[in-house]
């Protein structure tokens, strides 16, 4: 089941090739798996994510692997330059197959 | 790093500032988070957006009940984020003040025909409060303390229940957010409710509530952490939506009336 997501341009408003910084959040448990149960005493199963990958337009400009060791509900953000006017796509996979995509469009 | 050392020394020197007589400034306290830190999550996106836009968002436009109706049928959010920082609220179908939860849940029962409208401690009510508050970002809070016999008697209750000492320490909401107003607790500077307090610049709370807990990794409603800081404080625990907890949440909201809406707060 896909996650919930959000991307944020910040600022809001730039011009072409303006250096723009995109936030993400995605709600996400991000468990170790090395964490118990405090009422059944049962390991919780692992469940984090892998890989977070970065597409403007078709191409591919950035991705970056995930381990369980980051927090729950991880915001990551970088910097891309608005080259031109296309959808930025963000797809979060997790260890449990799931991917979650979220798409923005960027306009200059 | 030099004002974490100098709060450091204050703190052993002081064994516990609860009981010394030096006031620390905002400045000096230390924060759980640095301000770097502080600034990109503020500048960037809090979860708590996420919860209410994508859950509270969805939820606010599902058709439920007998009525097959959504929140969005009957109301529009530009009238909607108006009356937000007006609650707690006198209504006169109960003769009570209610607060947002509870209104959420009795419009659910009497307009929507649930037979089970969320609970107050549901993820469900929580994220439609955290819509509604979040829809309402800008706007003033604005509530009313003494337009009729009822809610003066609230605000009364509240103001009571504030100041009342209860559990095995002794202690009330009063004694650590008025009367140890600009002190040091656990690394964290204490601020009064309301925009000040005999001097000390405040925290007007109410407005950035529900929040995002960053020590629990989830959003918290204002009534929610009540209970924990009375759990933590010794105290018995009031149930979620007794008349205290609306009271007690009618106060501090009064406190905090005239303050910008900025919900879901980042909170600790």
């Amino acid at each position: 089941m896909p996650k919930n997501a959000m991307i944020k341009i910040n600022p809001k408003e730039y011009k072409k090739d303006d250096l723009v910084r995109v936030d993400t959040v995605i709600m996400h448990p991000m468990e170790t798996g090395l964490v118990k149960d405090k009422e059944s005493g049962k390991y919780i199963a692992a469940e984090h994510i892998t890989s977070v990958e970065v597409f403007y337009g078709d191409e591919k400009i950035t991705w970056m692997e995930v381990s369980g060791s980051v927090s729950a509900n991880p915001f990551i953000s970088f910097y891309i330059k608005a080259t031109k006017s296309a959808p930025l796509k963000i797809v979060w996979k997790d260890n449990k197959g799931d991917v979650t995509e979220k798409v923005v469009d960027i306009k200059v | 790093m030099l004002k974490n050392r100098k709060v450091l020394f204050c703190l052993f020197a002081a064994g516990s500032l609860i009981v010394s007589s030096k006031v620390i400034s905002a400045e000096d306290a230390g924060q759980a988070i640095s301000e770097e830190d502080l600034k990109l999550y503020q500048s960037g996106i809090n979860p708590g957006e996420v919860f209410a836009q994508e859950v509270g968002g969805a939820l606010f436009n599902k058709p439920m009940g007998t009525s097959n109706k959504s929140c969005a049928s009957c109301h529009s959010e530009e009238k909607l984020k108006k009356v937000v920082g007006t609650y707690p609220k006198y209504e006169p179908k109960v003769n009570a003040v209610i607060s947002l939860q509870q209104r959420i849940q009795m419009c659910q029962k009497l307009n929507q025909g649930v037979e089970k409208p969320f609970e107050l401690k549901s993820q469900e009510n929580t994220a439609l409060l955290t819509y509604l508050k979040y829809i309402a970002s800008g706007e003033k809070v604005n509530v009313d303390t003494s337009s009729n016999p009822v809610v003066k008697d609230y605000y009364n209750y509240g103001k009571y229940v504030f100041e009342l000492k209860r559990g095995k320490r002794n202690l009330a909401c009063s004694s650590c957010h008025e009367n140890a107003a600009g002190f040091v607790l656990r690394m964290q500077r204490l601020a009064p409710l309301g925009f000040e307090y005999n001097g000390i610049k405040g925290t007007t709370a109410a407005a950035h509530w529900p929040g995002y807990r960053m020590t629990q990794s989830r959003v918290v409603t204002i009534e929610q952490r009540f209970q924990q800081c009375m759990s933590q404080a010794g105290m018995k625990v009031l149930p979620l939506g007794s008349k205290e907890m609306v009271a007690l949440e009618l106060y501090v909201t009064s406190l905090a009336n005239g303050a910008t809406i900025e919900a879901p707060g980042l909170v600790r």
